[in-house]
């Protein structure tokens, strides 16, 4: 593998929850509970999981959005846990975000055009130079530069998640954070997003971290995949390695709830699937030892007691005393 | 085939907006007969939800106005039978569930509480008697201890737990058809696969029809046994689940099957892509709504309206190109 | 060029409109704002012209008492004392709006300072703040008026302290909750994942889409000061004799109600006219400048 361009290591972050008119802590929601990977250049690396499990919190620590708790979060060889807000600004060139609404990330009271531009302006590119930029890079989007006079609400929301993408990739950023960028998009309108991003990665060269709970769209786009459950990633490796032998329980269990869009198949899956009984603990008080325990058909004693640790098996490393 | 239990005949919806009309539904034929599963499928603003809807007189008038079609259910249209009569049949012998149970209970009463009540409504019986066949529903749809959670109030419930109590409430009256609006889509993956079990399961048990409707192909694939395809207000194509799947006739759903990425799929393909976005609704295209997407359409498809077909036994279409000689879609999907 | 040939939007789009023009036409195109419009740009144009076109003024005595309107030169009579109603009516609504505006600038000043500061900081400053409006809803606010009209007096100033006192805790917690809410929206982080400085983020993302609550509460917030302003002077703790507020003329005219009702009744129905033209255009503001109507097909 090529020199990371993110590594995160021990990754923590901690929400406490207030109570009562003073506002007292009285426990913590552990969001993300040390978690380390790398990713390498020009790589895209998935993350998968149910609701709760801590990965738009992941994306949002790397981008320090959100403050970690603790751990270190280094994007091309320098630590950025520990940068100045000034600083930090300034970094901000170099990763940039696509969010899942196409409704709600973009200002109803700009067009287009400054919509895009904005990231150019901030990082002090005088406002008449931003024009040739911002317009190829909507074109790229596959919006024409007419629209750029427009405004969002005008759009379709394919559209607009085109112009999130044109404003997250106008300063060229080196890592580009994806949080479900297609979950709120139908059918047809994602197949032509997925294709939009593969075109500008292969163009370009970004690096992809594509936080999504589909795991489908998670298989189509990425080179390799994390999967995380409450807080912690349970096993990460290839994409082809977790899709075609997957060593943790719960990456089995993911995979095989998947519906496919093939009813013979469909019939032969439904006989074997694993269908997971109960719903995911709260991460306020998450189980002893291996967190998805109360869910394992393979459960044993030493799940409760013991923490297991990643470990390579295979050609991916799974978190599980019993791996497949 | 069995007398259908619902028919829709081309109905059409249109609603009064500030913009003019927004012609949702442009005849929509459908029909479910008894036991039968069947997914309406459909991207948003396609008109599937509109059409479960109007079944259970649920859309507001106005806006709303019912220009031309028929919802007959056993024979009566539904759209001119007066309120009261409509309530009658609506929660007993139709059923629905949304796609978020929170907006659907009352947060003020117990979960057995409000599914005692719907029984009791519907039918005459003791409060014991309700709460013991609300134990037995909730047993049914996999609430584990149901008689302890009997007494819950929905915010102890999770989400999927949620759905289960919707689904035993729907359930509970036995009606004759369930219609399930988006039921998974706000759940997380391993849940709806719970989900999508226990309405099979327990649709088959209690010999109830089902109409689900959903944007995604894989839930549909998995327990439906015939699946509509709606596009901008109709119905384009309805067929038997594994021909639908196996030999799509229609463009739309040819182009919307191969636009899925799939997890057996081989890394670096590319999706194929149904170009553009699907009509504006106030301002509906002349000929076939799908004609300036479509890469197979011809002149005539910009102008005329394609009818409904019937290809072949219990599959129909509205395309002009279907069973031209020579014309194929390119290439297989499965 | 275009790496996805996927997008071709069809026919003509309508033209485009800024959020300013979209609620511009909104706001014109409603039939009832339109009629408070007029009502009002009416009330103010005779408040500007009136009192220049009487040759009567606001404190001179006529011998003719208690006429009716159209007598002896008089367009709309004479009070008790005298005095020509319309002079007084005229410059009644002049000092009505002046202290109504006057009130509501404050009121909207402090709203947006000390709510945009709740709202964006958050933390211990918010539950300072709210806090601190919570304690001071609950003191009762016609007392206070009574209390601090009696040591100081009845002069402008006085009655805008006031009303300012009853006044800016409304739109502090209107503003605060605003600012919250659009603080929250994703285009709000992506503005900050994108570099922005928090002076930026306030003033060309969170700012701009905070402040539509606050001009329709503006608009209460006037009709509500003219109308506190007229209980007031009512109650006998606002402008008194001879200061021609509306409120001084409905409280003085009481005493011969059943045989002069004029005189009551051209000072209260101005009063019900100009509170209900500004309801009507604050209602009307609040339809247009709601998002969820916005671009609504």
């Amino acid at each position: 593998m090529s020199k990371p361009l993110l590594k995160v290591t021990n990754l923590e972050k901690k929400f406490p929850i207030q109570r009562g008119l003073l506002k007292r802590t009285v426990g913590h929601i552990h969001a993300v509970d040390g978690i380390s990977f790398e990713l390498a250049e020009g790589e895209t690396l998935g993350l998968v999981g149910e609701s709760g499990c801590g990965k738009s919190t992941t994306a949002r620590l790397i981008l320090r959005l959100l403050e970690p708790t603790s751990g270190e979060i280094s994007i091309a060889g320098k630590e950025i846990s520990s940068l100045s807000r000034e600083e930090m600004r300034q970094e901000r060139r170099n990763t940039q975000i696509v969010f899942q609404d196409p409704y709600a990330s973009l200002n109803p009271r700009m067009t287009i055009r400054q919509i895009v531009a904005e990231p150019l302006i901030v990082h002090g590119m005088a406002k008449d130079d931003t024009d040739p930029r911002v317009d190829e890079m909507i074109e790229l989007c596959g919006l024409s530069r007419e629209f750029g006079n427009r405004y969002p609400h005008e759009f379709s929301g394919g559209q607009r998640q085109r112009v999130g993408i044109a404003r997250a990739l106008v300063t060229r950023p080196k890592l580009v954070v994806l949080d479900e960028p297609v979950s709120a998009l139908d059918v047809s309108v994602q197949a032509q997003i997925l294709n939009l991003l593969d075109d500008l990665r292969e163009k370009f060269g970004f690096s992809y971290l594509f936080v999504a709970h589909d795991l489908s769209v998670v298989s189509h786009i990425s080179t390799r995949v994390a999967v995380m459950y409450l807080g912690k990633i349970v096993e990460i490796g290839t994409r082809d390695e977790i899709f075609n032998h997957p060593h943790h329980p719960y990456t089995k269990a993911l995979i095989s709830a998947v519906p496919l869009a093939n009813p013979r198949q469909e019939k032969i899956r439904k006989e074997t699937r694993i269908v997971l009984t109960g719903d995911v603990p709260s991460p306020a008080n998450p189980p002893s030892g291996c967190r998805f325990r109360t869910r394992c058909w393979k459960a044993q004693d030493i799940c409760s007691t013991t923490e297991p640790a990643l470990v390579q098996i295979g050609g991916s490393q799974a978190a599980c005393h019993f791996p497949e | 085939m069995s007398k259908p239990l619902l028919e829709i005949q081309d109905l059409h919806v249109h609603f009064n907006t500030s913009d003019g009309v927004v012609e949702a539904i442009n005849g929509a034929t459908l029909s479910i007969s008894a036991g039968e599963v069947l997914g309406l499928v459909g991207e948003s603003g396609s008109g599937k939800s509109v059409t479960a809807m109007s079944v259970l007189g649920l859309v507001p008038q106005p806006p709303a106005i019912y220009p031309a079609g028929k919802i007959l259910w056993k024979g009566t249209d539904l759209l001119t039978t007066p309120d009261r009569e409509l309530r009658e049949i609506r929660g007993g012998e139709i059923s629905m569930i949304f796609q978020d149970p929170m907006t659907s209970l009352n947060p003020v009463y117990t979960i057995g509480h409000q599914i005692s009540e719907m029984i009791r409504v519907h039918s005459r019986v003791s409060a014991k008697q309700a709460k013991e066949k609300s134990i037995e529903m909730l047993d049914l749809v996999g609430v584990p201890n149901p008689r302890q959670r009997f007494d819950d109030y929905p915010h102890q419930f999770s989400g999927g737990m949620r759905q289960r109590a919707m689904i035993a409430m729907a359930l509970s009256c036995e009606p004759e058809l369930l219609i399930a609006d988006e039921p998974t889509t706000a759940l997380d993956v391993t849940i709806q696969a719970q989900i999508l079990e226990i309405i099979e399961k327990s649709a088959r048990e209690l010999n109830v029809a089902v109409l689900l409707i959903t944007h995604d192909l894989g839930v549909v694939a998995g327990i439906c046994d015939r699946v509509a395809v709606m596009y901008a207000g109709r119905i384009v194509e309805e067929a038997p689940v594994n021909d639908l799947f196996e030999n799509p006739l229609m463009p739309y759903t040819w182009g919307l099957m191969r636009s899925i990425p799939q997890m057996d799929s081989v890394k670096g393909e590319r999706l194929y892509t149904i170009p553009g976005s699907p009509p504006v609704m106030s301002r509906p295209p002349k000929g076939c709504a799908f004609a300036s997407r479509c890469e197979f359409a011809i002149d005539k498809c910009k102008t005329d309206l394609p009818e409904i077909r019937q290809i072949s036994n219990g599959r129909t279409v509205r395309c002009h190109r279907v069973g031209e000689p020579n014309f194929a879609l390119s290439q297989k999907v499965l | 060029m275009s790496l996805d040939p996927a997008l071709n939007v069809e026919g003509d789009l309508p033209q485009s409109l800024s959020y300013w023009q979209d609620v511009r036409k909104r706001f014109f195109s409603n039939k009832l704002s339109i009629v408070g419009l007029s009502m009002l740009s009416f009330l103010v144009l005779i408040a500007i012209v009136g009192p220049i076109i009487s040759k009567w003024s606001t404190d001179g005595m006529d011998s003719h008492i208690l006429t009716s309107p159209f007598t002896f030169g008089h367009w709309l009579g004479t009070d008790d004392l005298g005095r020509d109603i319309f002079a007084r009516v005229t410059t009644g609504i002049r000092l009505s709006l002046t202290v109504a505006i006057v009130v509501t600038t404050i009121s909207v000043f402090v709203g947006v300072t000390l709510g945009g500061i709740a709202g964006y900081f958050g933390g211990i400053i918010d539950t300072i703040i709210s806090r601190f409006i919570d304690t001071w809803q609950v003191i009762p606010f016609v007392l206070i008026g009574f209390a601090i009209i009696t040591v100081f007096g009845s002069s402008f100033w006085v009655i805008v302290a006031a009303l300012v006192f009853t006044g800016w805790y409304s739109t502090t917690r209107l503003f605060r909750a605003s600012v919250m809410q659009v603080k929250s929206l994703e285009y709000v982080e992506a503005a900050r994942a994108s570099g922005a400085k928090t002076s930026r983020i306030i003033l060309r993302h969170i700012g701009p889409n905070a402040i539509p609550p606050i001009i329709v509460v503006l608009a209460f917030t006037i009709a509500g000061s003219i109308l506190s302003e007229s209980i007031y002077a009512f109650l006998g703790v606002g402008f008194r004799e001879p200061t021609p507020s509306l409120g001084v003329m409905i409280s003085s005219s009481r005493n011969f109600l059943t045989d002069h009702p004029f005189v009551f009744f051209i000072p209260g129905s101005i009063l019900v006219v100009l509170t209900l033209s500004i309801v009507l255009i604050g209602d009307g503001l609040r339809d247009a400048l709601d998002p969820k109507l916005r671009g609504l097909k």
